[in-house]
């Protein structure tokens, strides 16, 4: 109770509790962006499960989209398959890339966003161009210029799909590993990806360390909207 | 959306100058945030999210530790998502409901450490909070964040006379304020966090 005033019980047991409070206590931590990451697949992995669901979410998803606290718990194994999919796209960039018959059908602009926890303030500064170019049946992404920080011997940049369907996030598809930051070439769309099945595709670039998980990591660097 | 849209000396406090900081606009537009959220609207989970992130995640952070926090804020969202029907602002504020949430996912992540540990090593759990600890520390969370949505002038009295050990004469001779301000000052503060921590809805906030 306040030595000066007069309180009502209700008054006095807020007395109390800012008296057992030291100035410490007022400061509070920002969450990792990986908290936020972890809330917008889960929701959209919830959604996607409900039934009656739109088309989009209904068919098979590449991907699925799943909680950071499951995917932890995925099988090594999945890793593998990761790992041999990586492998099985850089061929296919090796395929595609000098295709002349391609045509170029969307573009994207991939910048760093501020003060959105999606983001990691390593990506500041950073700036990418792609186009979507398409040559029958396939599909690639073609990054134009780049301006991307080292990765460091702690992890990989990683270049993915978002599918964006009813304003939440729908899928997440790894594109492969950047593995050379100012020139990081082209990459394949995997067969199953379509486009049209989301009201939006996003091409992100995220920092992914070396914790053998293959989801999205939840740090990206930079975004951008694929636009006709 | 950590304003009380239902205090009763709102006039009183709006002609002391003491709440001039949110304007009519500004309340309309926290109000639409939560009916936002109750509607499952694009991107008012991910207002929520802004605007409670750091206290629930600080919350978990401090009854759970930093690891499990990231989890644990993760499931409080989510159920808060998917209850969002059960949420009734006309009933309490988003935080005090979010914030009796987490409280019970955290007393839920205690007792199964404990089923776990029990087995293992009983004092690995010693420094869990017990549920009245968990209770405490979620008003605590509250007061912290109802402190933040004060107007400048009392949040820096109150600020004065908990943190740094101020009396109210010294508070009035530091600020240049007349006494009574002072103490009209800290009376209503702690009267709009109590505000703040009320809750009507306790019982439905196990979800």
């Amino acid at each position: 109770m306040s030595d000066e005033l007069q309180l009502t019980d209700d008054e006095a047991r807020i007395d109390a509790i800012l008296r057992s409070m030291s100035d410490e206590d007022l400061e509070l931590d920002t969450p990792p962006a990986s908290v936020w990451a972890g809330i917008q697949a889960a929701v959209a992995a919830e959604e996607a499960e409900a039934p009656a669901e739109e088309p989009a979410a209904a068919e098979e998803p590449l991907a699925p989209v799943v909680s950071l606290a499951s995917r932890r718990r995925m099988p090594m194994l999945l890793g593998a398959v990761a790992a041999a999919l990586v492998v099985i796209a850089g061929l296919a960039v090796v395929l595609v890339s000098d295709d002349p018959s391609a045509v170029e059908v969307a573009s994207a602009d991939l910048v760093y966003v501020e003060d959105d926890p999606a983001f990691v303030p390593l990506g500041a500064g950073s700036s990418v161009d792609v186009t979507l170019l398409e040559d029958g049946e396939t599909e690639t992404i073609r990054v134009d210029t780049a301006v991307l920080p080292e990765a460091g011997d702690d992890g990989d940049l990683e270049i993915w799909l978002i599918g964006i369907a009813d304003g939440e996030i729908q899928i997440v598809q790894t594109l492969g590993l950047v593995e050379n930051p100012d020139d990081p070439g082209t990459f394949a769309v995997p067969a199953g990806f379509e486009r049209s099945a989301y009201d939006a595709v996003a091409v992100d670039i995220s920092i992914e360390p070396h914790d053998g998980d293959e989801a999205h990591s939840g740090m990206s660097l930079v975004r951008g909207l694929l636009t006709a | 959306m950590t304003i009380t849209l239902t205090n009763p000396d709102r006039e009183q406090a709006l002609d002391d100058g003491y709440a001039v900081s949110v304007t009519p606009a500004e309340i309309r537009h926290l109000g639409d945030a939560e009916a936002a959220f109750v509607r499952g609207d694009d991107d008012a989970l991910r207002q929520a999210y802004d605007e409670h992130g750091r206290l629930i995640y600080n919350f978990c952070a401090r009854a759970l530790g930093p690891e499990r926090a990231n989890d644990v804020t993760q499931e409080v969202f989510l159920s808060a998502w998917k209850a969002r029907d059960r949420f009734d602002p006309s009933k309490g504020n988003m935080a005090a409901w979010l914030t009796g949430i987490a409280k019970n996912r955290i007393i839920d992540a205690v007792r199964a450490e404990k089923r776990h540990s029990d087995r293992r090593a009983p004092e690995s759990t010693d420094d869990m909070p017990t549920e009245s600890e968990a209770e405490s520390l979620g008003d605590k969370m509250l007061v912290i964040d109802a402190l933040q949505t004060l107007p400048e002038r009392p949040r820096k009295i109150l600020t004065l006379h908990y943190f740094e050990d101020l009396t109210h004469p010294q508070i009035a001779e530091r600020t240049n304020l007349p006494l009574g301000t002072v103490k009209s000052d800290i009376r209503r503060g702690l009267d709009r966090i109590r505000q703040h921590l009320e809750s009507t809805m306790a019982e439905v906030t196990h979800v």
